[in-house]
């Protein structure tokens, strides 16, 4: 008996060994047709344990895309027991049983890759792209963290992420302006229960509350491979990525059956109202209706709904709000789950608008909707808007991958894309009507106002409240009866898998023209969309202000928006609209941009608004007027934020009085002294093909393209000198910046000095090469410190900016109110250790190797060409600065490295600015000793001399 | 001159006993203001006392918002005044109705707000306790005040008539006070009130009053607007069952899978049925099913278990009754058939001892399987530990 059954199990061994084919069973092949837009994939299933796997090929760039989603997310946790999906999301990178700790950042930087998790109410998806010949790299690590993570999930990991994401919750919630209206709005729109009525990120208390075996007990239940899905997108052979996955996928085993989740549809029995407060300037109301759930056939006439209703100047909302002057801005759209929708209006009114106020205006839009009847023309606009959009989601191996996955666990297979197509094309002015008769006239809602604090009014300690604190959750029978087994192989699997040697790296072909008015030009063909992009830049922008004038490029370029000779605001949008094209002018800190994105049959009429938008702006005086009070009120409004605070005072104590320390949208002061005469007269003088230039990437080839902008060359060049800036000002003795934001739960930390001119190949590069391990990278000295070891933060970085005008080095991030001085004492320390003992050995082969590799990501999506394209183009650099750039890291030593930190990271001028809420952290900061504590009003900026000469 | 002096004197004592109680409304108002509300209440009841000032708009108005502030005022002990809130919200109905285009309804249907909102917590609140007089109390309160809320703020904070007559008619079935009850539910139901819990209480209602036929029509109502409302199908498979009819249960059992195909109830009450009316096959695939969602659901492994025992004894029992010829024909394969149900039967049965283990009923059937498999060590041992639990007091 016995000798009977060893003979079978060598055989099972060499049957497996022979062909993996055995273990795959195909469930379905997907080709592309012509003209047609369908992604192209194979489908198969590993019968040992009902691991889903996708594959589709784009070889396009030397890259790949790794995909594991499981499907559970929020939705899947128990009253009481919030946060698990997403505090697992956490977990899943802090090592597994082959994968040492913090070491899953590590290797997929190291190979050049990008890497994350997400989680939402309906799913978890973990993910890295990486170049294409780490693709094993990329299938071990995340069936190590399938199969084997539990074996390295302990209580002190557990600990500090437990800390990490309750950082996470206050830095990006409960810090954040409206940033608990979402979790108020679930509360009252769902059910006690209902499995979307607390939030993925948890409550803090059921946070405090779990142990680590519920949340052991949670990942068994769940995380299984017949629970997932692995989809491979990129440079790959389906072949290898089957043999690759059944080797480290094959193993694992089965998880509990998970079967579909099932709730009813939501009801309101009435309008339910909610009113809260929060650190915000604008008060905001909400309406939401429940509404139908992603991928029903509802969802795209709903969608077109929500646009004609809430989205751009010709929307109902827009003209009842914005355009007369009660509202900064409205919004509409249906946020689809699998389990439901909620069709959402919303309005961030001025300050002086009465709620009441707002509700009823609202309900008289959607009167208004219902008595209007819907253009021809307006459904041409809304098809072409969106299959425009949807077009251009294709454009990268992550997004390719996040619609098969995506569409596996709402419909069990993935987005046929031409299915979607011909669906938008398919909806009828008569399905928007019924779409509003179905889910919004007449229909209950949640109205929820958000209002700010009074002046002196304090926010209590919690201002999340958790409905089900005291609720017994009753899911032992879910979690019974469950136990991890390791895996067992027949390989070694802690062996960290070698690459195969790198693919060739091709920079984008490129060509070069300039026009007799001084436009230069640089362009690029790709046709892996049929979509062209074009970044027009006109030098100067901010810089070209004085103290008395800021914002006047800002404004400028607005109102460059805002309508031309031939339309209206409303009729420039809508042409825009029907071609599915757009065009923004947006005032920046040394350059006015005008990007222009359209389909490629569609480029010579965009051109020909364009053409009009550049050379004929309207300049309308009522336009001016909102313009501008749209621009005080948020210029009003930035206080309640606090991370753009800090960066705001950090700018004007590095740069001083000159015009980089001012903000790039002005002050009160200087944008209230404007008019639109000071606009005509900024766009006449410095809008010039003179300072000019243009990069063109796209469907579209050379020949055409420079055809297409001949319209430019009618331009007329003026002469435009643009100021340096030649000296900033000095910060001799060490004083620590405090802004108060009374009620913040988090305190932003920056430090800062000086910095210098961009330079592709010399010292700017290389304090960057030097800064990777010490704040460039998840895994860099200051991350690993602040946000790993001691779960202050949910992430901190540090960096050198530059441009044609000196930049800066700066460091910071977001940090818990209580470990402020903390936090603030190990970023100084790990600045003045990496400085005083400089680089180690393993730091520098982990710089270089991730900087090196990750090159093979830099070219892929058409904004990542034009950047490329535009650096070479600004600076003037050699179309080989890239292998120049590798070159140097290549051979740049330890002691270079050190002497560029000794250089660069000289504490000498350094700044540092805190912004929290003084009553909680002066104290604490003042007993550090750095120096003295200075408190600043973000809204005065620092008068600073200037006597520090700059090269 | 005596005679002047003296109605001079009078005339001033009856001037300033006039002007005390305007004076008594004033100070009031003065210490609300101050946010003083216990000094406010000694002024205002004065003033509520007195027959010049008893029914004056401004002393009403005042006398609400004396005692909604002492009611919201969290250095005042509640237990106090408790019922601050019910003079609060009479007084400020009384201050519009007695002056309705007066100078200080403005200010009264602003306040009413506040009071509303305060009565409905506080009956809401009384509800909970099950002190049903006082919460019906306060929303009759509320029901007043909603007649002068003509801009609809107390809708605002969701106090609106539909939410208080929902109260009302919970707290009405609660004190059997049917029709008032039903009085509230069907005005919700003509006014299209979004909710299917109205079409079960009046369903109960119903029932009650013994009216099983409009029981069912109320549930089928509300299954027209609410088809996936998993509540009023329970609602509604609770009504057949009790009333016996199986053969309706198990196409409704049917219906609600559809809608639930996950609910481990429906799938148990679903073999259930199938066993009573002896549809055996079909009740082995119900428990099957219903272990499958839900492996800790012991009576469906003590069930199945059963319906296999069952179905071995019966071949057991044909056999026995064979002739020779007929058993050399078949016998020996329905012996085999005997002893797979048997063993199932073990199986469901341990399966139960598993989640149950001193459960002496699945014990003693488990001996019995045993003993029927001709397995007498194993029975032997399975009586033994029978022995053991019931001499350690178990039953």
């Amino acid at each position: 008996m016995r000798q009977l059954l060893s003979l079978i199990v060598t055989s099972a061994i060499i049957l497996s060994a022979s062909t993996s084919k055995a273990q795959w069973k195909l469930i379905e092949k997907v080709t592309t047709q012509p003209g047609k837009a369908s992604i192209a994939y194979e489908k198969w299933e590993l019968e040992s344990n009902g691991l889903i796997l996708y594959i589709h090929e784009d070889h396009s760039d030397p890259i790949v895309h790794v995909d594991v989603t499981y499907h559970v997310g929020s939705n899947r946790e128990s009253l009481g027991k919030s946060g698990f999906a997403h505090f697992f999301e956490h977990m899943m990178f802090q090592g597994s049983y082959n994968v040492g700790d913090e070491m899953h950042f590590k290797y997929i930087s190291e190979a050049g890759g990008t890497l994350n998790g997400t989680t939402n109410r309906d799913r978890t998806n973990y993910f890295e792209t990486l170049p294409s010949n780490q693709l094993e790299l990329g299938l071990w690590l995340e069936a190590d963290r399938m199969g084997f993570l539990l074996d390295s999930v302990t209580t002190p990991k557990f600990e500090v992420q437990r800390s990490t994401v309750k950082n996470e919750k206050g830095q990006n919630v409960e810090n954040q302006p409206y940033g608990l209206s979402e979790e108020v709005k679930d509360q009252n729109l769902y059910p006690q229960g209902h499995p979307y009525s607390w939030p993925t990120i948890g409550y803090v208390d059921d946070l405090d509350r779990v142990s680590v075996d519920d949340l052991k007990n949670f990942f068994m239940r769940w995380y299984g491979p017949n629970n997932a899905s692995l989809t491979v997108v990129g440079d790959v052979d389906p072949e290898e990525v089957k043999s690759l996955a059944y080797k480290y996928y094959g193993n694992i085993p089965r998880g509990p059956e998970v079967r579909k989740l099932r709730v009813e549809r939501v009801t309101l029995p009435i309008d339910r109202y909610i009113n809260i407060k929060d650190q915000v300037f604008f008060p905001l109301t909400s309406m939401v209706f429940p509404s139908t759930p992603s991928l029903s056939k509802d969802e795209y006439a709903v969608d077109f709904l929500a646009t004609l209703l809430g989205d751009g100047n010709n929307s109902l909302l827009y003209k009842e709000f914005v355009k007369k002057d009660s509202a900064i801005q409205v919004v509409a759209y249906n946020y689809a789950s699998e389990l439901s929708g909620e069709f959402t209006i919303q309005v961030y009114a001025y300050p002086n608008v009465n709620s009441k106020t707002v509700e009823e205006k609202i309900r008289k839009v959607l009167d208004d909707f219902d008595k209007m009847e819907i253009t021809d023309e307006q459904l041409q606009a809304l098809k072409a808007k969106t299959l425009k959009g949807v077009t251009s989601f294709t454009e990268t191996v992550s997004n390719k991958a996040t619609l098969i996955a995506t569409g596996h666990y709402l419909q069990d297979k993935p987005f046929d894309f031409q299915v979607e197509i011909d669906k938008i094309n398919a909806v009828t002015k008569q399905d928007i009507k019924m779409a509003f008769a179905k889910y919004i006239k007449g229909k209950n809602a949640i109205i929820m106002n958000v209002l700010p604090y009074g002046p002196d009014e304090k926010a209590p300690a919690n201002r999340s409240n958790n409905p089900n604190k005291n609720v017994k959750s009753n899911d032992e029978a879910v979690y019974a009866n469950l136990s991890y087994k390791r895996p067992v192989d027949n390989f070694d699997r802690s062996k960290k898998p070698q690459a195969k040697a790198p693919k060739l790296v091709t920079v984008p072909d490129y060509y070069e023209a300039s026009l007799p008015n001084g436009v230069g030009i640089i362009g690029t063909f790709t046709n892996e969309t049929p979509i062209v992009t074009f970044v027009l830049s006109i030098k100067g922008g901010h810089m070209l202000e004085t103290e008395s004038n800021v914002g006047l490029s800002a404004l400028t370029a607005a109102m460059m928006n805002e309508g031309t000779k031939k339309y209206t605001a409303e009729q420039l949008e809508f042409e825009l609209d029907k071609l599915g094209s757009s065009i923004t002018f947006f005032g920046g800190s040394d350059a006015t941009l005008v990007n222009v994105s359209c389909m490629n049959d569609k480029v010579n009429e965009t051109m020909a608004i364009l053409e009009e938008m550049l050379y004929n702006p309207r300049f309308d005086e009522e336009e001016f007027k909102k313009v501008k009070k749209q621009t005080l009120q948020a210029i009003k409004s930035e206080k309640t934020n606090a991370s753009g605070t800090a960066d705001k005072v950090l700018n004007n104590l590095v740069y001083g009085n000159s015009i980089m320390g001012l903000p790039v949208n002005g002050t009160e002061k200087s944008v209230g002294s404007l008019s639109l005469k000071d606009v005509r007269d900024f766009y006449e003088k410095y809008y010039s093909p003179s300072v000019s230039s243009l990069v063109i990437v796209g469907d579209i080839k050379k020949e055409a393209s420079l055809t297409s902008i001949d319209f430019l060359k009618k331009w007329s060049a003026k002469s435009v000198v643009i100021p340096n800036i030649t000296s900033a000002p000095a910060h001799p003795t060490p004083t620590i910046y405090l802004v108060d934001k009374m009620n913040a739960s988090q305190s932003e930390i920056r430090l800062g000095k000086i910095g210098r001119k961009y330079d592709a190949t010399g010292d700017h590069f290389k304090s960057n090469v030097m800064n990777f391990s010490l704040g460039g990278a998840f895994n860099s000295r200051l991350n690993i410190n602040i946000r790993e070891t001691n779960g202050w933060s949910y992430g901190v970085r540090s960096g050198f900016s530059a441009s044609e005008f000196p930049g800066k080095f700066s460091a910071g991030g977001g940090v818990r109110r209580s470990a402020t001085d903390s936090a603030l004492r190990e970023f100084l320390k790990e600045i003045k250790d990496f400085r005083d003992k400089g680089i180690s050995d393993d730091e520098l082969t982990f710089t270089k190797a991730s900087i090196l590799s990750s090159d093979a990501r830099n070219y892929e999506a058409g904004f990542q060409k034009a950047s490329y394209l535009s650096t070479i183009q600004r600076y003037k650099l050699p179309g080989d600065y890239k292998d120049q750039q590798k070159r140097i890291i290549t051979n740049m030593t330890k002691e270079e490295i050190n002497a560029i930190a000794k250089r660069d990271l000289d504490p000498a001028n350094m700044v540092v600015v805190v912004v929290g809420d003084k009553f909680f952290i002066k104290k604490s900061l003042e007993k550090m000793g750095y120096g003295k504590v200075v408190e600043v009003d973000s809204d005065k900026p620092l008068k600073l001399p200037s006597t520090l000469e700059l090269k | 001159m005596k005679k002047v002096f003296f109605l001079i004197a009078l005339s001033f004592v009856s001037f300033s006993q006039t002007f005390a109680q305007p004076f008594n409304v004033e100070s009031a108002a003065g210490f609300v203001k101050k946010k003083n509300f216990k000094k406010a209440k000694e002024f205002i009841d004065k003033a509520f006392e007195n027959p010049q000032t008893a029914n004056d708009a401004r002393m009403w108005l005042n006398r609400g918002k004396t005692y909604i502030g002492l009611w919201n005022d969290t250095s005042v002990n509640r237990a106090d005044y408790p019922n601050a809130i019910e003079i609060a919200c009479v007084s400020l109905v009384n201050c519009i109705e007695v002056e309705p285009k007066g100078r200080f309804v403005e200010e009264a249907r602003f306040e009413l707000v506040n009071a509303g909102v305060a009565a409905f917590n506080f009956g809401v609140d009384a509800y909970a306790k099950g002190d049903y007089t006082k919460a019906m109390k306060h929303y009759d309160l509320i029901m007043k005040m909603i007649i002068h809320d003509t801009q609809g703020n107390l809708k605002r904070n969701n106090v609106s008539t539909s939410i208080v007559n929902q109260y009302i008619g919970y707290a009405s079935v609660d004190m059997k006070d049917y029709p008032k009850a039903i009085a509230s539910f069907e005005k919700l139901i003509n006014e299209n009130y979004n909710d299917p819990n109205i079409y079960i209480s009046m369903s109960r209602i119903y029932l009650e009053k013994g009216d099983t036929t409009k029981a069912l029509e109320f549930i089928a109502q509300g299954r027209g607007l609410y088809e996936d409302n998993r509540a009023l199908v329970t609602e509604e498979i609770k009504i057949y069952l009790n009333s016996g009819k199986t053969d309706v249960l198990i196409k409704k059992f049917q219906d609600a899978l559809k809608l639930d195909p996950d609910n481990v109830t429906f799938n148990y009450f679903m073999a259930v049925l199938f066993e009573q009316s002896n549809k055996v096959d079909e009740a082995i695939a119900a428990y099957q099913n219903t272990l499958k969602i839900d492996n800790s659901y012991i009576d469906a492994h003590t069930g199945l278990a059963t319906l296999y025992f069952n179905k071995g004894a019966e071949i057991d029992k044909k056999i026995k009754n064979m002739d020779l010829k007929e058993y050399a024909k078949v016998g020996e394969k329905m012996e085999k058939e005997s002893v797979d149900y048997l063993n199932k039967a073990l199986e469901a049965f341990k399966a139960a001892r598993d989640i149950k283990p001193k459960d002496l009923s699945v014990l003693k059937n488990i001996k019995i399987i045993y003993v029927a498999l001709r397995q007498g060590e194993e029975a032997k041992k399975i009586d033994q530990e029978m022995k053991d639990i019931i001499a350690s007091g178990g039953k």
